[in-house]
Order: structure tokens, then sequence, then C-alpha cells
């Protein structure tokens, strides 16, 4: 007798993978706590996040919207604009240096060295430089959304319950005067690039780590019994300022945050990771998720792995009412807000 | 001879008793009342080799006579009377109590920076003003009519609203639809300066009260309203 000698079939690679089928592995996702339609959900990250936001209220649960559109834009102008993606206007939110670095603007532990980029007589904000198209017509308007947004922040803060968090990137572009984390290249989707101003960063394992526990930190000050989610984007990199070539790049980037992921949740009870990048992304689904491009997900993969954590939250049913009543509108990725993408228009 | 033609919303209703009324001879335009201006939030025609046409059904009936002179060539200037700011306001009533234009915004409240309010505004306008262009382009004059301002002594007032919101937003929606027809030469009748109050809201001696349904009214102009936009749409016309 050893200790494999009596283990689950999901623990043995041919029994937990090669004997099946990519669509039947079963208990790949054991939820640490319960979720449940009480449980007030905060919800930020990467591109991909959007998903799983969209999901949540979708299917009735209680996700917080601090910063609600108004009623009279149209759905496509919600989306451009910002609104109905994550808890609040953040944008999307690449890196955990980024989050954590907006939850201490919104404490006023923190200011950046730029809070504004002007083009003519439009203004934009540096750290969320998408969230208004056709930008802010003065640094007066800017500087009053960005107030608003912030104290909207504080009370998702002090809401929540549960924050689910999507791991992005590792690489960024750094305001060199302070520091600040950028969610975009100056000069993408605003601003302009000037590399005496700004620097190309890509984070390691260590500093990664220390953003997250600082970012849980943060977050039991407000509520000592909050909970985390965290998942890793399966999108790999539009492109990548490393140097390096675009694929293994991607890989360091999501092992590195795979890998954080990994140690916080074996550390913490109250932290849970939810394996959506592997449920698309690793080799056994035959990249039979992604697009034809192998870098946006198909809208049955999104279905794929969210009936996947909702079967395992006991909403398996609802699920499937929710993919029969309206698969597209919820799940296609087109309807994806992803400031990255700027990046492809650069592509030779 | 050419004639002009006045087309819209139930706001040309109040023209429609004036011209009626009075003694103007054949130097009025005619007049179709096409249909609620609900239906003009939303593409509600096609320019095709044939010229104009309706897609909207609620519209089709109602335009058939004039269309018919439209493509005889019998037409000379078209007045249109569609789209306003009411269903933004007035619908959005509760959300304009919390939230105001950042150019007018008060501490307390939520600032809506203005390129956000524009996308609102340009919901509505975009397909009047693209039915307007395509008029040009089928080769008419047209014309944009605006329509009443918000009544001076509307209860959203009294309820808490702020006069400088409601009338920023009114004046912005204005100035979307200028915008997106000044590109095109396309002209607008603006509002009878002795309709206004000083604060550039309807005065109540020109406000229709009861709607044909009997029904408060607190959107539409009334017969004397019709009477001085009349003469507008006269003088642009001449």
């Amino acid at each position: 007798m050893h200790p494999y000698t009596s283990l689950d079939p999901s623990a043995y690679w041919r029994t937990g993978i090669s004997d099946l089928s990519p669509l039947e592995l079963s208990g790949i996702y054991q939820p640490k706590f319960n979720i449940d339609k009480s449980t007030k959900i905060a919800a930020a990250g990467s591109c991909f996040a959007q998903h799983i936001g969209k999901q949540f209220k979708g299917r009735g649960y209680a996700f917080l919207d601090k910063e609600q559109a108004p009623p009279m834009l149209s759905a496509g102008d919600r989306s451009r604009f910002g609104f109905d993606i994550y808890s609040a206007r953040f944008g999307n939110i690449y890196s955990m240096r980024q989050m954590v670095q907006l939850l201490r603007r919104a404490r006023g532990e923190f200011t950046p060295a730029e809070p504004a980029w002007r083009d003519g007589d439009l203004w934009f904000d540096p750290l969320r430089p998408a969230i208004q198209p056709g930008g802010f017509t003065s640094a007066a308007e800017l500087a009053a959304d960005i107030e608003y947004h912030l104290s909207r922040v504080r009370l998702l803060l002090d809401e929540a319950d549960l924050f689910v968090f999507t791991f992005g990137l590792t690489e960024a572009w750094m305001l060199s005067a302070d520091g600040t984390a950028l969610p975009t290249c100056p000069g993408t989707v605003a601003g302009v690039f000037d590399d005496s101003k700004y620097h190309f960063h890509n984070f390691t394992f260590s500093e990664v780590m220390a953003d997250t526990l600082a970012f849980i930190s943060i977050c039991r000050e407000h509520n000592p019994n909050m909970t985390f989610l965290f998942t890793v984007s399966p999108v790999p990199l539009m492109a990548t300022a490393s140097g390096r070539h675009v694929l293994p790049s991607t890989v360091y980037s999501k092992s590195v945050l795979r890998a954080v992921c990994g140690e916080v949740e074996q550390n913490d009870p109250a932290v849970d990771y939810f394996p959506s990048y592997e449920l698309i992304a690793s080799h056994p689904m035959r990249a039979m998720f992604f697009q034809p491009n192998l870098r946006s997900v198909s809208p049955v993969g999104v279905r794929h792995v969210m009936n996947i954590f909702f079967d395992a939250h006991g909403a398996g049913d609802e699920a499937e009412d929710q993919s029969r009543a309206a698969p597209a509108p919820i799940l296609d990725d087109i309807d994806l807000v992803c400031e990255e993408e700027a990046l492809e228009a650069d592509a030779q | 001879m050419k004639r002009s033609w006045l087309i819209g919303s139930s706001h040309i209703s109040a023209i429609n008793r004036a011209q009626k009324q009075g003694d103007f001879g054949k130097a009025t335009p005619a007049i179709t009342l096409l249909g609620a201006s609900r239906h003009s939030k939303a593409p509600f025609h096609r320019l095709g080799e044939d010229g104009i046409a309706f897609t909207n059904e609620n519209y089709q009936d109602r335009a058939a006579g004039f269309l018919k002179h439209l493509k005889s060539g019998k037409v000379e200037n078209v007045f249109v009377l569609l789209g306003d700011v009411n269903s933004i306001i007035l619908k959005g009533s509760a959300y304009w109590k919390r939230h105001e234009p950042f150019a007018v915004w008060q501490a307390g409240k939520v600032p809506l920076p203005k390129t956000t309010l524009k996308a609102i505004m340009e919901r509505d306008t975009t397909p009047v003003a693209r039915f307007l262009i395509d008029l040009k382009e089928a080769g008419v004059r047209p014309v944009w009519v605006t329509y009443p301002a918000i009544k001076d002594h509307h209860p959203m007032f009294v309820q808490g609203t702020r006069r400088e919101v409601i009338k920023y937003l009114d004046d912005t929606f204005i100035e979307c639809m200028q915008e997106a027809l000044a590109p095109h030469a396309i002209d607008t009748v603006g509002r009878p300066q002795a309709s206004l109050t000083e604060g550039g809201f309807l005065k109540k001696a020109y406000s229709q009260d009861v709607s044909a349904k009997g029904k408060r009214d607190w959107v539409h102009g009334n017969s004397l309203y019709g009477r001085l936009m009349l003469d507008e749409i006269m003088k642009v016309a001449a």
C-alpha cells in the first residue's frame, strides 16, 4: 500500500483526463465555501471577468453595481461607457497592483502623480482611459467623476461579502515619477507615449503575491468576513513589450498569476480559486473553446466554464434555464470591452 | 407650384389647430401627423432608388399622401417636427433628481459628464437627423422644427428637480440635433421668443393644459403657441 493506491479517479491523468471527453471532467472545482443569492458579490479584473459579472447578474445573484447606468443610455453605450460590466466603473483592471492602487486611492492613501491626460479640449483618466469615450470636457469634470467613482468604490468595499477578482496580466506600463500602474500603455487608448515618463514593468511572482496579500488585507479592514474568489483569465496576451515572443510571455504571465492564486488559496481558508484558466486554456481542452485566433474565448467556452461554476454551487438547473433563455446576449464575447485590444491595431 | 409640408409628432397638432383657426391661404404648409414621437427613437425610414419610404409601420399609413406629393416633385420645403427631449426628462424624472449634468452640477448630486449626456441625447436625435439628411439627399429642402420648450409650471420643479438641470438637458438635445444637421446645412425653426419665459421655459399662456383624451398635458403647446410657430415656419419657407 502507498498513497496512490486509494486515490479518486480524478487524481490520475488517465482516469481523470485521457479516458474522458473534455466536456465530462468531474470534480475539477470543489468550492471551499457557499455562494448563494444572498451573498453580496463584487467583481473586478481583466476582460474575462466581464463574463463572470454578467453571469452572476443574469442568474439573479446579489451582484453589486455601485455605479449604475443612466436608464436612458442604450445597451451598447452602457458597455462603451463602462457601465453594467463590473461592480463600479473601474474599467478593466489587468494587474493586482492596479487593484490595490485603486483601493488605496479610494481610501485617500494614494494620489497618482498624473491625475489626468489632456488631448486638446478633452481630458482622460489615465487609470480608466477607456471609461469615457470622447473624453471629459474639462479637468474639473474629470475630477468630479473620479471623486464620485472613488466614493462608490469605498461603498463597495463596505458592502461586499465576496470579492471576485480575475487576474489578467503581469505586464504593465508604469508612471516613472511615482510608480503608478497604468491599465494601458500611454498612446494606445489615450495619452501620449513618452519613454522619459513611462516605463515597462513585468511583475514578478513576489510582487504579485505582495499585492494580492495587500488587497486581501485592505478588503478585510472594511469587512473582516469578506471571502475571495480568484480566477486567472485564459485569454493570452494581445501583445508583449517584454522583448520576447508573445507565447512564452503569455505562459510566464499566466504561470505567475496561477501560482500566486495557488499559494494564497492554500494558505487562506477564505480564498477560493476557480480554474477557468485550466478549463479553457489547458491542453486537454484542445483549444476547442477559443475562437480561430486562438485568443478570444468562444461563447460556448464561456458557457461551459460558467456552467461548471454554477453546477458546483448547486445552481446547475438555473444555469440550464439561463442558457436556454438567452445564451447569446449574455455570453457573446464580442460584447466585451477590452482596452488591450487597442494593441492589435499596431500589429504588422 | 411647389409647396411646403409639415410632418411630425403630436406637437404639430397645435400648429394644425392654429392653421384651421386662421386664414393663411395657400402659403401655409400642408400638415401630416405621422404619429407618436417614440417611433422616431429608432431608424424609421429608408432612402432607396424610389426615394424616401417609412419603415416604421406607425408612420407608414399616415405618410402616404405626403410621400405621393414628395415623389411627384411638388414639395419644396419639408418641415420635420420629430424628436424631443421629453421622454429623456420625464421618463427619467427620478434619475434627474439625483444626477445632474456636470455643467450645472451641485455638490451632493452625481455628476454626469457631457459626453455621456450627449450619448443619451444622440440615441434619440440620430434617427431624426438621418431622416432630414436623407430628405435633402432626395432633393427637397428639409428643416428641423423644434418642439415646445419645457413648461414653466411643470410639477417636476415643485417636486425637487432643478430648473437649471432641465434647461441644460433641453439645450443639449437641441445642440446635438443641430450638430448633426449643421454639416448638411439643414436649418432649424427655433422657438418663438414670445412663447418663452426669461428662463427659457414655455409660458403657461402657450401651454396645452388638457390632452385630447382629457388628461393633464405636460408637453404640448396650445393653438396660440401653434400660431406663433406657424409664423416662424412661414418665415423660413418664404
